[in-house]
């Protein structure tokens, strides 16, 4: 799992993708701080975040489409496949390869916190409470975005499909305003990200939305390890 | 140390491995031989774990390669058709890569010089792979198979795309690995598992048609006997007396090559040698026998018979 973590993240490091998805993510949570926080004096990290939020579903396929369509296309997934290592074991190494340059990104999101702690005032619980939701939301985005780059052979495939999806978890409340049914509003309330989240945001720590992130990133992986063991099948 | 028994591998209705089932002994360095498509890579892969039989067992040293996956693995270093690397990674670390995805045990810098010494590849091991020529390609791909010094190697078309010396440096390479390793090669190359293999297994439409030495090989598919004689003589008589000799078959011209003289290609039944009453027959008539040759099957022979025979009986 080490090796294929480390070379992935070499990969990340080593090709124009993992600056652009760092340049992206900069830029675009840099100009919120800039133009919510600063410029107009509020020192509320709640909305910093949910916009964070938002910019993840376009930055995280970006993180995710290569995985695994490079590796079919240069066959190198044969050496993965055929090393003695389990399925398992490579699509974690890839998981926290991009979860790692997820945390890197993360990093320069602190100077923006601590520049509010120094000049606004903020509640410790409420940043604390927004970096774990968005730890949490991270790898479940990761998760959902990597079986998307995990069916296909093409990465701009591969990005459009994660984006899609991405989309779908993150703005499926909307549904609830075009439409009544119970069946619609039950699958809502059981996918929707952006409620668990909220609970997050404002500083509470729901035990139920921490197992409802981590079961969505465990079972994306899990059908992702399904479907590169069934493809052998086929 | 390898058993293949009854595998099958099916896309929809169409079979690219048809119950195929053979062993390999340790220190075989056995040959896949079959034109393109014939279910060569496919049996390869699935004995190293790419890809899953829809029926029957592989067993790597007694270990079930789906039972017990990472097992057997571990005793198998593979080469793929396509050589897989990675090009945006230098050669030395690619190898690393490998060294580590193998979690090899050896002092890692020494084992990594060994196989570079081996392959020749000293020379580009800083350099990006994507920069590299084919033949230097496909020897780093070979190193990656031997990363790890697994006792068993299986080979798919290991030199393709390499230039005439390198592909005998390649032979001479693989010869010597024999020597420690159980090896399969695969190739539709005919010279190649001529000089290198100790058995080939032919391998045509997904089935096995074929498996031995080169020579049981030629044996088994030689069927009748022939034969070159070059007679000096009436063509219209010698050719009658042959063909009212036992055991032949037929007799045909075939021209003059020298003058005076007609070669004539005698076909005689299987285990029969014509030779000798040839002698005595000529020698009786007065007709004088310039030359003669057995114009034994070569492999080449042998393998387009095979492929095609092998063609007939399925349609």
């Amino acid at each position: 799992m080490r090796a294929v973590w480390k070379r992935e993240l070499k990969a990340y490091l080593k090709s124009p993708l993992g600056y652009v998805y760092l340049f992206l993510f900069l830029f675009a949570t840099g100009f919120i701080f800039c133009t919510v926080n600063v410029r107009n004096g509020i020192s509320d990290v709640q909305y910093y975040f949910q916009m964070c939020c938002y910019i993840l579903i376009v930055a995280i396929p970006l993180l995710t489409m290569r995985l695994y369509p490079e590796e079919r296309k240069n066959k190198t997934d044969q050496i993965l496949i055929t090393a003695p290592i389990s399925i398992t074991k490579m699509v974690l190494g890839k998981f926290f390869a991009a979860y790692s340059m997820f945390l890197i990104s993360l990093i320069p999101t602190l100077f923006c916190v601590g520049f509010l702690m120094i000049y606004g005032n903020l509640e410790w619980g409420v940043v604390l409470g927004n970096y774990v939701g968005f730890l949490l939301l991270g790898a479940a985005y990761i998760a959902i975005a990597m079986l998307m780059s995990c069916v296909t052979e093409s990465p701009i495939i591969a990005f459009m499909l994660g984006l899609f999806s991405l989309l779908f978890f993150a703005l499926c409340d909307l549904l609830l305003s075009i439409t009544d049914w119970a069946i619609v509003t039950k699958l809502v309330n059981l996918i929707s990200v952006s409620t668990r989240f909220l609970g997050f945001s404002t500083g509470l720590f729901d035990l139920s939305a921490i197992f409802y992130f981590l079961s969505l990133t465990v079972i994306f992986l899990f059908l992702n390890i399904r479907i590169i063991d069934k493809r052998r099948w086929s | 140390m390898i058993e293949v028994k009854n595998i099958v591998k099916s896309y929809g209705d169409k079979y690219a491995v048809n119950d195929i089932s053979f062993t390999v002994e340790t220190g075989e360095i056995v040959g896949f031989l079959g034109p393109n498509g014939a279910g060569k890579s496919t049996t390869m892969n699935i004995l190293t774990g790419y890809l899953s039989a829809n029926s029957g067992t592989a067993l790597i040293d007694g270990i079930d390669i789906l039972e017990n996956p990472t097992e057997a693995k571990r005793l198998i270093g593979f080469l793929p058709e396509q050589p897989p690397l990675y090009m945006d990674m230098t050669v030395r670390e690619y190898l690393e890569f490998v060294y580590d995805l193998k979690k090899c045990k050896f002092p890692k810098k020494e084992h990594l010089r060994e196989i570079c010494e081996l392959m020749k590849i000293e020379d580009v091991y800083n350099r990006m792979i994507k920069n590299l020529s084919k033949g230097y390609r496909q020897r780093v791909g070979f190193a990656q198979a031997l990363v790890g010094n697994p006792p068993i190697l299986i080979l798919d078309e290991p030199t393709v795309g390499l230039d005439p010396r390198q592909i005998i440096e390649i032979r001479k390479l693989i010869t010597r690995l024999g020597k420690k390793h159980t090896v399969i090669l695969s190739t539709h190359i005919l010279q190649e598992v001529q000089a290198v293999c100790d058995r080939i297994i032919v391998i045509n439409k997904g089935q096995l048609v074929a498996d031995g030495n080169a020579e049981t090989l030629a044996h088994k598919e030689a069927g009748n006997r022939r034969l070159v004689a070059r007679i000096a003589g009436n063509k219209a008589e010698v050719k009658k007396a042959i063909r009212a000799m036992n055991s032949v078959l037929s007799c045909e011209e075939m021209g003059t090559k020298e003058q005076g003289t007609t070669d004539y290609l005698i076909e005689s039944e299987p285990n029969v040698d014509i030779r000798k009453m040839l002698f005595r027959l000529l020698s009786d008539r007065g007709w004088i026998l310039m030359g003669l040759k057995s114009m034994d099957m070569s492999l080449e022979d042998v393998f387009v018979s095979l492929i095609t025979n092998e063609g007939g009986v399925e349609e």
